[in-house]
């Protein structure tokens, strides 16, 4: 089963591409799995996990990991978007990341959805498109559910995570990859089943071990290095067992464990392998190498070197983000479909229809509004005829998609029918000019004030009875802990 | 237009949940009594506008349940202004003198859609705008008035009780109104809560009901009526949106409301609102919409709204009246017929035709305003009228 020649060979003539962005997203909302517990009586573990929120999905989630890397100076020329929960079949979901991120149509928006396996192959990808020249970004997200009261309620973890790989400005170099392919039946989903099952974690246990083993030596081999010569290992997978076992034999080899939050935000599916390399570059040192394994259905490995240019990336400026919040027990099972609210007496929100979201995707997916040129006056969204100075068609792009803008006056609306009552509408005027009536969202209602700073995110605004997402923007606070903006909340 | 067109006859059904009614029957009930009280006929009116946002999508709502013989009937909507709408559109046929007498005659069957509160159904679209309910969307001008002057919350909370209490008081006194009942201003703060700030005595009820005019050239009124009552001014303006455009843009006033309001003060020549109107009629959906109108419309200085409030001067005996037949707050809002309810009582109370217990004292005064919104904050039509007893002594 050697691949090592043709490995080798991508080592050798290719060693110039690599890791030249990276970033993460978590939701602020907490479950804490004492909430679970008290309604089950479970003996769920200790520690809390990260949930999406009620207006968030893997897309939505993808979307903000990935504008926290992506610059539009040298936007990626391919985007790869994994996940294992998707909300579409046959429509792309790519794309929605691709249009929110307002990347120019050349950039291709491919999809790696369904296996679990698809976050590492996402990473993959990408490396191989930068490997033949392109910048390329990665992307995966999950959210993570389980049957109430299972394991793998508690256990799962919403992340979305996103690497960047290029030519130029390389934080770290790809080294080499290794994979172990392996037809196995330890978890599995039906298309339309809710909740995934897994077998006996004992049966595959081995095999598992097994797998990962020759992965990471073909990796090894390639780069041509022994594990002593690895720093940080990091293994992803579902598989708690394998993952254990994998992770101490490495450890006993003299490798630390990147720490990758896992007792506060849960174990995070497809996502894992992206965060486990943005965890692992955060702590690296240059020069030093990472081990990235992932295990499912099989084994992926990537080995990854930090360079000097990585303290730029690490002290780069980033916006603040809001604080964490604690989901009730409750409001998550709603969230997650396991519980029907009442339904109000109040008519249903509009679906997008599907030519005006067209006409309008630059407003409605990368809220781009417009400005008059010859009064500067911002419209959003986007209009031809100036509200201020009459002037038609003197428009020019405008987005406040980056901008920070502050709370006019709000109220918190209990009548509105939402998963997460109160919805809060809020006025926002922006930096840079442009007002907005939107919603308020990761925000304690208790706490909302005029005045208050916030930022703008994709979400998800609701979903119609025939299953369309309808995607926009809402704005959030602005938080207090600047350095930990790219996980989105505060540690 | 000052002075042109006259109204000469009016009706107004009683407003509230009117189970057994239908639209066509409450159109039937309003529009039998207006004609009625002046002797005419259905056939002797040459062109009826009907008001209606949602009670139906064109004039055979009204040609058929009248049975009109060969009439042209125009179907009017404009969100909340609707009625007003109608009758500023009847009064301009007539004006013009192609008309010499038109219905103008608003209806809205609210309680058959089992919704809470008001909605409303969009064309297909990007479903970019938000879901949000008429108390917030209008309750949002209550912590910008409460920043922009200083007001504390429980100031404000206090301002608002008072508004609310002042018309369901005035509300109680009038049969025609959907509530008879007044609850004490710690029921009133203690009710179902609504927004962060409104509960659900801040808000105008759901109701339904029509209301009816008959308006003729001036010259002509004295054949039909001996006290009709003069339009002085309409004004109307239908908002660009700019509030919800334009940044730093205030929020704690209504723009649309202040200019349609001075350009119905200028045409009908009203000086000092306060001192030349002997009542007003305005939009009180949400409590902080009325306090808000009280310095949109000239009635208090700016930033001092709440303290005439808490001191009575709208009260039914204050100086200025406002929403003496209980307004939306006691009528709920059928949104078709409320612009033509609040004209109603301004013609009963200048024409000294309210019940005794009810009648304003007029102290001379001639005039009264009718204001009615559209559509929320930075995103509204809003309609001024001025109407009154007597022909201007300048009059050509």
């Amino acid at each position: 089963m050697s691949q090592e020649d043709p490995a080798m060979a991508d080592h050798r003539t290719l060693a110039n591409a690599g890791v030249t962005g990276y970033s993460r997203y978590v939701p602020v909302w907490r479950l804490t799995h004492a909430s679970a517990r008290r309604a089950w009586g479970t003996a769920g573990a200790r520690g809390t996990r990260a949930v999406a929120g009620h207006d968030e999905d893997p897309t939505s989630m993808a979307v903000e990991a990935a504008r926290r890397c992506v610059r539009h100076s040298a936007p990626p020329e391919v985007l790869y978007f994994a996940t294992a929960t998707p909300v579409y079949l046959e429509k792309s979901s790519a794309t929605t990341v691709h249009a929110a991120l307002g990347l120019p149509s050349s950039t291709a928006a491919l999809d790696c959805s369904g296996a679990t396996r698809s976050g590492m192959a996402a990473l993959r990808a990408a490396w191989s498109e930068a490997v033949a020249g392109r910048r390329a970004l990665a992307v995966a997200a999950d959210v993570r559910s389980g049957a109430p009261g299972s394991r793998d309620e508690w256990a799962g973890g919403d992340v979305a995570a996103a690497v960047e790989f290029g030519g130029e400005e390389i934080l770290a170099r790809v080294l080499a990859t290794g994979s172990s392919s392996l037809e196995v039946l330890d978890r599995w989903r039906a298309p339309q089943a809710r909740h995934g099952r897994s077998w006996d974690e004992r049966a595959s246990e081995q095999l598992y071990v097994d797998a990962a083993m020759e992965a990471i030596d073909i990796a090894l081999g390639a780069a041509g290095l022994s594990l002593g010569d690895i720093a940080w290992i990091g293994v992803a997978g579902l598989h708690q067992r394998a993952r254990s076992a994998v992770t101490r034999r490495l450890c006993e080899a003299g490798a630390r464990a990147i720490d990758d939050r896992e007792h506060e935000l849960g174990t995070p599916g497809c996502a894992q392998p992206a965060h486990l390399v943005g965890r692992g570059l955060d702590g690296a040192e240059a020069g030093e190498r990472l081990l990235i394994v992932s295990l499912a259905d099989g084994a992926d490995t990537m080995i990854l070197e930090a360079t000097p240019d990585l303290d730029r990336w690490r002290r780069r400026d980033r916006p603040e983000s809001p604080p964490a919040l604690e989901v009730s027990y409750e409001r998550f099972l709603v969230w997650r479909g396991e519980l029907q609210l009442d339904a109000a007496r109040r008519p249903d929100p509009d679906a997008p229809a599907p030519s005006p979201a067209a006409r309008n995707r630059e407003w409605k997916f990368a809220l781009t509004g417009s400005r008059c040129e010859d009064c500067g006056t911002v419209h959003l969204p986007p209009g031809r005829v100036c509200v201020r100075c009459s002037a038609v068609d003197r428009m020019t792009s405008h987005s406040v998609r980056d901008r920070e803008g502050v709370v006019v006056t709000f109220q918190l609306d209990y009548l509105n029918a939402s998963q997460n009552p109160p919805s809060m509408p809020v006025v926002v005027d922006f930096e840079g000019g442009g007002r907005l009536l939107c919603e308020l969202t990761d925000a304690d209602p208790a706490a909302v004030r005029i005045g208050d700073r916030v930022r703008m995110s994709f979400r998800r605004m609701s979903v119609s009875p025939e299953g369309v997402q309808n995607y926009f923007w809402k704005a959030r606070p602005v938080g207090a802990a600047k350095e930990s903006w790219e996980e989105g909340t505060h540690a | 237009m000052r002075d042109r067109v006259a109204i000469i006859s009016m009706a107004c059904t009683p407003f509230g949940d009117h189970w057994d009614k239908s639209a066509a029957d409450l159109l039937v009930d309003a529009a039998t009594e207006t004609f009625a009280a002046v002797g005419l006929s259905p056939q002797d009116v040459d062109a009826y506008w009907l008001g209606t946002k949602g009670s139906g999508d064109t004039g055979k709502l009204l040609s058929q349940a009248l049975r009109l013989a060969d009439k042209p009937v125009t179907r009017v909507e404009n969100v909340c202004a609707t009625g007003s709408d109608a009758f500023r559109n009847a009064c301009l046929a007539v004006a013009s003198g192609e008309v010499d007498i038109a219905m103008a005659i608003g209806v809205e069957k609210l309680k058959d859609s089992g919704y809470s509160g008001l909605t409303r159904s969009n064309p297909p679209n990007d479903a970019t705008g938000i879901s949000m309910t008429a108390p917030a969307a209008f309750g949002m001008l209550a912590p910008a008035y409460a920043q922009r002057y200083g007001l504390d919350l429980a100031s404000l909370r206090q301002v608002l009780t008072r508004l609310a209490w002042k018309n369901y008081a005035n509300g109680a006194a009038n049969p025609r109104a959907q509530y008879q009942t007044v609850p004490s201003p710690e029921a009133i703060e203690h009710s179902p809560r609504v927004t962060d700030l409104l509960r659900i005595h801040d808000c105008s009820g759901v109701a339904d009901g029509a209301a009816a005019a008959i308006v003729v050239r001036a010259e002509d009124a004295a054949r039909y009526v001996r006290d009709p009552l003069y339009v002085k001014a309409l004004s109307f303006v239908v908002g660009n949106g700019e509030g919800l455009v334009r940044d730093h843009t205030e929020f704690s006033s209504i723009p649309e409301v202040v200019r349609s309001a001075q350009q119905a003060y200028d045409a009908a020549g009203v000086g000092e609102p306060r001192r030349d109107l002997a009542l007003a009629e305005v939009h009180d959906c949400f409590t902080p919409t009325e306090l808000v109108l009280m310095e949109d419309l000239g009635f208090s200085r700016r930033g001092e709204g709440w303290r005439d409030v808490l001191a009575g001067d709208f009260d039914r005996d204050g100086a200025l009246p406002v929403n003496p037949d209980g307004g939306l707050k006691s009528f709920g809002h059928p949104i078709g017929a409320s612009g033509l309810r609040m004209l109603y009582e301004c013609w009963l109370q200048l024409r000294s035709q309210a019940p005794p217990e009810r009648q304003i004292d007029l102290q001379g005064r001639t005039m009264g305003l009718t204001q009615n919104l559209g559509g929320p904050p930075g995103d509204c039509v809003s309609f001024v009228a001025i109407v009154g007893t007597q022909l201007s002594e300048n009059q050509t």
